[in-house]
């Protein structure tokens, strides 16, 4: 495929990301622990019945699914698009059918009943479209059922991994969180370096020598994705200088700096490794708390896997805001959002916080304190638009689809004349900072973004 | 008809029916509650806080019988009425379907006003909801490219049903009472006894037999989604709750931010 396809309306099989190579997939297939597939096709037939058969939320998700369509008005991709098999059902369909071919019903009435059978070139169509799936979670909450595409996605890449079909992007994130800790590959010395630099700008700018520790025993634990070491750097003035602000004993860890898990996006098991990793370095450092950063599949992975994980250990997990806002209520910190200027911030979830993270109210109590415009997204809450980057789809080569599917949030910012997104997470910045500026071309306008604490380091005051 | 074919129609036919459903349901429910995990998370729910129990069983109900899960995005408002009316007129037909099984303790009179009234104006309610719906589905091109034979045989069925049904109530007014219920108290007492249906019109033979085979049908399809909220783990299990009381506090220098008791939380 051309590095950037052309988008066309209805009709997205042309948005197919690179794939790994061989040597990459072997990497990852042996650190899971698995042979890569020599029959690919049957193996992929014999993984999907397995794994549909192993967990109940798929399982119900394919069986139970009554093609009532409702999920068409909800899903980014298929409103974006029009391409049916870019839409929850579309997408459960191109395997759903593959299983029917199996069955009694599927064998009598072939394709009437939907029955197709998997071939190479099948294959390749169920890859791109499922890696074209924001894995939002939209479609689970509209669906009368409560069935959720996302985690049928996330089965499917976990059979066309062990099948060696993985996005190259997604692939070559996994291999540099379990070679480092973190997704970008940083080496202790420079996340060390960039500590100290953030350090030293708080000091400039605020007047205060915060105080931290690195690879250090201490109480807490901080783990923030690892792009707020390279990217985001606002942000991460804004969790020092706020956990200085309220006496917290952390310690950054180099082992694992890193709250995203693109495990959750592809594979189970290497969602297990990566998760079991920071758990085994939040004990190593004899932690009694871990404070997440701003990630939403971050969090997503961390409450659902890591933090179960941790308290088998005695460890707590928490995300910053509930410390910020503890905070703000208890009032062990002052906020000036004159700071913050006159601009008017629209707040949008993001995906994993809203759809999974019960984490929707307390970044907006945050937010209410530290600006003095604040309003919300139209669709906002459960109803929040993916930023189009989620689910492992943020990368160069889809850049052209994830320009159609950023349209959405977009047009919900302008509808509201706001002057800066905020979208606490590090896909979200990542997705809206290479997107925004042709968006922003397209419309004329000048819109920016920005993450929470990043505003909260500008409204705390000494 | 013979007393053979009363006995395959009304007997065997019914019992078969009944068989095909409850093994059939029992099995897939068997199947569902087999697969245990949970695509490796602790909780999957779809609804944010949703902790308890509670709020568990309230947004079942919500979902069940209000259907608040349709209008929460981009609306699609034929979806919405379709599906109100279809279900709605249904439940209602139901339950007058279980007048004649339940002594309701009124008069016969009164018996045949409620069912022509209230059951016909159900079903009809259904069959408008039934009518829009298979119209959505037929007339856009996208609900074209996601329908398939049980999506086509599930409406079809349904149709002949309801307009079976919609036939005798408003057109040949049958004297259910004292035919049709006799029989299906005895088949629900499994005491089958078929004296009573030698004299019920070919339509109501017809409302009868069509519903079996969509009794038989129901374990094979969509129609199990009558049951499968239960069991789908995104509802029915609450989301996983943060502690956060022991988290806050033990910094370096005090005041500490938490539970205010001076031991920094510890």
């Amino acid at each position: 495929m051309d590095s950037k396809a052309e988008f066309k309306f209805g009709n997205t099989s042309n948005m197919e990301p690179f794939w790994a190579k061989e040597d990459l997939v072997k990497t990852i297939h042996d650190k899971a622990g698995i042979e890569t597939l020599t029959d690919v096709i049957e193996g992929f037939k014999t993984g999907l019945k397995r794994e549909i058969a192993r967990n109940r939320n798929v399982k119900m998700a394919i069986e139970t699914c009554v093609h009532c369509g409702a999920c068409l008005n909800a899903c980014p991709t298929y409103i974006a698009t029009g391409d049916i098999s870019n839409s929850p059902v579309g997408r459960a369909d191109l395997v759903r059918n593959v299983i029917k071919s199996e069955k009694p019903a599927g064998k009598i009435f072939g394709g009437l009943a939907g029955a197709r059978k998997l071939d190479a070139a099948y294959l390749d169509k169920i890859a791109t479209y499922y890696y074209q799936c924001l894995e939002c979670r939209r479609c689970g909450e509209i669906c009368p059922f409560g069935i959720d595409q996302a985690d049928v996605t996330r089965t499917v890449r976990s059979v066309l991994h062990d099948a060696g079909k993985i996005s190259r992007y997604t692939a070559t994130v996994i291999n540099n969180a379990e070679k480092t800790g973190n997704n970008m590959g940083l080496p202790a010395p420079a996340l060390k370096a960039t500590i100290d630099f953030v350090k030293d700008e708080i000091k400039e700018e605020k007047g205060i020598d915060v105080s931290f520790k690195v690879d250090e025993k201490a109480r807490a634990m901080f783990v923030p994705p690892s792009a707020d070491f390279f990217s985001n750097l606002e942000t991460l003035k804004g969790y020092m200088f706020f956990l200085h602000s309220i006496g917290m004993d952390y310690t950054f860890t180099t082992e694992h700096a890193e709250l995203a898990n693109f495990g959750l996006f592809t594979d189970t098991k290497h969602l297990r490794i990566i998760g079991d990793h920071l758990v085994s370095v939040a004990k190593k450092l004899g932690v009694k708390v871990v404070v997440a950063g701003e990630c939403g599949h971050g969090w997503r992975a961390f409450k659902n896997y890591v933090i179960p994980r941790l308290k088998e250990q005695g460890i707590e997990g928490i995300h910053i805001f509930y410390l910020v806002e503890e905070a703000l209520k208890t009032g062990k910190i002052k906020l000036n959002p004159d700071n913050n200027g006159d601009s008017v911030y629209v707040y949008q979830d993001p995906c994993n916080y809203a759809r999974g993270g019960d984490l929707i109210e307390e970044p907006r109590y945050i937010l209410q304190k530290v600006v003095k415009n604040y309003v919300d997204s139209p669709h906002s809450r459960e109803r929040t638009w993916c930023c189009g980057g989620g689910g492992g789809v943020l990368t160069d080569e889809l850049l052209p689809l994830r320009v159609e599917y950023a349209k959405l949030w977009y047009e919900d910012a302008a509808s509201v004349h706001g002057d800066q997104v905020i979208r606490p997470c590090a896909i979200c910045k990542a997705q809206l900072s290479h997107t925004i500026p042709k968006l922003n071309k397209m419309n004329s306008s000048n819109l920016t973004n920005s993450g929470l604490m990043d505003l909260v380091y500008k409204a705390l005051t000494v | 008809m013979s007393y053979i074919l009363e006995i395959i129609a009304f007997v065997v036919i019914p019992y078969l029916a009944l068989a095909i459903f409850v093994s059939g349901m029992a099995y897939r429910v068997s199947q569902w509650l087999r697969s245990r995990e949970l695509t490796g998370l602790h909780t999957v729910a779809v609804v944010p806080y949703t902790f308890t129990p509670m709020d568990v069983i309230k947004d079942l109900f919500k979902r069940v019988f209000a259907f608040y899960t349709l209008p929460k995005m981009e609306k699609d408002r034929v979806l919405i009425v379709g599906t109100m009316m279809f279900h709605y007129g249904i439940w209602f037909s139901l339950l007058g379907h279980l007048a004649m099984v339940i002594p309701m303790g009124i008069s016969l009179q009164l018996h045949d006003i409620i069912a022509l009234y209230m059951g016909g104006g159900a079903g009809l309610v259904a069959f408008v909801g039934l009518l829009i719906l298979t119209a959505r589905r037929a007339a856009q091109h996208k609900m074209r490219l996601i329908s398939y034979l049980d999506d086509y045989f599930a409406i079809s069925i349904l149709l002949v049903l309801i307009v079976l049904g919609l036939t005798q109530t408003f057109y040949i007014r049958p004297d259910f009472m004292a035919t049709v219920s006799p029989w299906l108290v005895s088949i629900l007492t499994f005491s089958p006894e078929v004296s009573s249906m030698s004299q019920i019109s070919p339509v109501t033979t017809a409302h009868i037999l069509v519903s079996l085979i969509f009794i038989a049908y129901i374990p094979f399809g969509k129609m199990a989604h009558i049951i499968s909220s239960i069991f789908q783990p995104t509802i029915t299990k609450s989301s996983f709750k943060v502690e956060t009381k022991e988290s806050f506090g033990a910094g370096n220098k005090a005041p500490q931010v938490g539970n205010g008791d001076g031991n920094n939380g510890q």
